[in-house]
């Protein structure tokens, strides 16, 4: 009886990768575990070593130093066209002067596996909605379509993991949006592993099964949507996915789940998460992040902190308001009922609080 | 206004000498002149009648042949490397390729004399394939660095992403990606060499001649209405393989920046 190896889901395993270009770290000592089947995004701002680790991934770049697995076995060394690993990429690089059927094709006959290759095309077209377009050249169809062409090329080989490098990021909105939900489908119809970069995060947030945050050639924070949007771990984390407030002050009290912090500037004396979620002991500075949604608006006196409306900008379900007050300026969204109370006024006197579940603490 | 005569007039100007000698080729009568006595093919005739003639046309059609074969093969080593390798120095490399455009043809002549002499090389046909080689890598080398610019450098990583070899890539992607640059270097270094007369007049010796070269002394020495035939027929022959060029792949390649 085989013994259960507990590493035999892991499809992919990065252990501390470090890639260097004239002495500056691209990549920073980085560890990530990808399991099999799931839809990894590797999220951050342009230069932050997530195109790097993905063209480590794929072979195109040497990891300086570090190992990087696939099913186990160490690829760090192998030559792109002996791994077996799918790759999107950017501008999509579609061979300008094959047609879409030779394109597609290119995978199997390269490998030489030309058995079947006919009905290996087809299927993978219409797995991208591209029946007939075979005859097409590359140059005849609109973006969306070369997309698809781009997937459909990668998919037909059957990797295990395809890397997504910015596929998206030339597209409109709406196509991008309608992409989106179709790639998420493929990968579920097919159970490919996904790596997928971006620097965008609500596309990160609605595609991915877990999101690797990456800053300055370092992963951040490594987890779910929802942990990541939720309780983001650093201060770039919680700035960089979605909008927030942040706010500094520091721990007076510290009694069991709860502790007590004082914001600078204000003197205000708020509840945060404290014991085994506490990041800091009595004395110590914190950071607390609180979600924009999260915020309440109330009369003055009505909640801690005393604030006046600077701005406001409706876009349609909510309202999303600029605030001034003494821990520096807040965002709040509410939720807009047509027919019911006027949006505040510029300059209006109100007070800010939140739901203590809502509240974030980020090491400061 | 005035700009425009200009143009016009340039326009007009410029191939007047062909149309003359297009013209002359067609006379009947046994000496050069314009305008012309009588209409007739009988230059033609004797041009494509005359064992001579057809000999130093072949030559010239073969040296065109390798020549530009050679040049489009090296220029596209050349190009691959600066743009593909960022090789170090590459700017200074593309400007040594070009100096056989800026240097004065008489200068070359005298240089490849010297060079060709101590090869032994000197009025062999191996000799003006070296010296076309040298007059046509500038022309040859300028589309295909335009068309590997243009050409996306991720299409051989999407290859080997695919599973093709280094071979394989390079026979399937890369050169078929460069083909409109390779083509229009091919057929630009053939007319370049085929109609070269001045640094090759340098290097030619009895045994082999060229077509342009041979109608140049003949003008020398008779005037001869057969030269007007072979020069109307070197003009048909060049101006239709630009018109194919245009027609099908265009010659932006040359007023581009890069």
């Amino acid at each position: 009886m085989p013994s259960h190896n507990p590493s035999s889901d892991l499809i992919l395993q990065i252990e501390a990768v470090t890639k260097t270009f004239d002495a500056n770290p691209a990549v920073d000592c980085v560890d990530l575990d990808v399991r099999r089947g799931e839809f990894v995004t590797l999220l951050g701002p342009s230069g932050c070593g997530k195109s790097t680790l993905l063209r480590m991934i794929a072979g195109f770049e040497t990891p300086t130093s570090g190992r990087i697995k696939i099913s186990g076995r160490d690829i760090s060394r192998l030559a792109p066209y002996d791994r077996e690993i799918g790759m999107v990429f950017q501008n999509l690089a579609l061979f300008p002067h094959m047609n879409v059927y030779d394109n597609v094709a290119f995978g199997l006959r390269a490998r030489n596996r030309t058995k079947g290759m006919d009905g290996k095309v087809r299927e993978m077209l219409s797995l991208v909605g591209l029946e007939g377009f075979e005859e097409r050249r590359t140059g005849q169809i609109s973006g969306g379509q070369r997309q698809r062409v781009a997937l459909a090329r990668s998919l037909v080989t059957s990797p295990e993991l395809l890397l997504l490098d910015e596929p998206l990021s030339a597209l409109d909105l709406k196509l991008r949006r309608q992409l989106q939900v179709e790639l998420k489908r493929i990968q579920q119809e097919t159970g490919i592993t996904f790596i997928f970069v971006t620097h965008d995060q609500e596309e990160a947030l609605s595609m991915s099964d877990r999101i690797a945050v990456m800053n300055a050639g370092r992963v951040e924070q490594f987890g779910t949507s929802v942990e990541t949007y939720h309780h983001p771990r650093t201060e770039f984390v919680a700035r960089f996915v979605g909008e927030t407030n942040l706010l500094k002050g520091v721990i007076v009290e510290s009694e069991g789940a709860n502790a007590l912090l004082e914001l600078s500037g204000t003197g205000a004396r708020v509840p945060v998460p404290g014991g085994a979620q506490s990041v800091a002991g009595q004395g110590g500075q914190v950071t607390i992040s609180i979600r924009p949604e999260h915020v309440n608006l109330g009369a003055p006196d009505e909640h801690l902190v005393p604030a006046r409306v600077r701005s406001h900008s409706f876009s349609g379900a909510t309202i999303t308001y600029t605030l001034d007050s003494d821990a520096g300026p807040l965002l709040a969204q509410v939720a807009f009922k047509a027919g019911g109370a006027h949006p505040l006024a510029v300059g209006e006197a109100v007070s800010v609080g939140w739901p203590q579940t809502s509240v974030t603490t980020i090491p400061a | 206004m005035i700009t425009r005569l200009i143009a016009l007039s340039v326009l007009l100007i410029l191939p007047l000498p062909i149309v003359i000698v297009v013209l002359s080729s067609f006379t009947s009568a046994g000496y050069l002149s314009f305008p012309i006595h009588g209409v007739s093919l009988r230059w033609y005739g004797e041009f494509l009648g005359s064992a001579d003639w057809l000999r130093v046309l072949g030559v010239s059609a073969v040296l065109a042949l390798i020549g530009a074969f050679v040049s489009t093969a090296a220029s596209f080593g050349a190009a691959w490397a600066v743009v593909r390798h960022r090789m170090r120095f590459g700017a200074t490399y593309e400007t040594i390729l070009l100096t056989p455009l800026i240097f004065p043809h008489a200068a070359i002549g005298v240089i490849m004399i010297v060079t060709l002499s101590s090869l032994g090389w000197l009025g062999t046909f191996t000799g003006l394939v070296l010296v076309h080689c040298i007059l046509t890598i500038p022309y040859a080398y300028r589309p295909i660095v335009a068309a590997l610019r243009k050409s996306d450098p991720a299409l051989e990583e999407a290859a080997a992403s695919l599973g093709a070899r280094p071979w394989r890539t390079f026979w399937t992607v890369s050169l078929p990606a460069a083909r409109p640059g390779l083509v229009t270097s091919f057929l630009f270094s053939f007319i370049i060499s085929f109609d070269e007369v001045t640094v090759t007049l340098f290097v030619v010796g009895p045994h082999v001649m060229t077509l342009p070269v041979q109608v140049f002394s003949e003008v020398l020495e008779s005037a001869s209405p057969v030269i007007a035939a072979v020069s109307a027929t070197l003009v048909l022959f060049t101006t239709a393989i630009v018109f194919v060029l245009d027609r099908f792949i265009g010659l932006q390649f040359f007023v581009e920046r890069d």
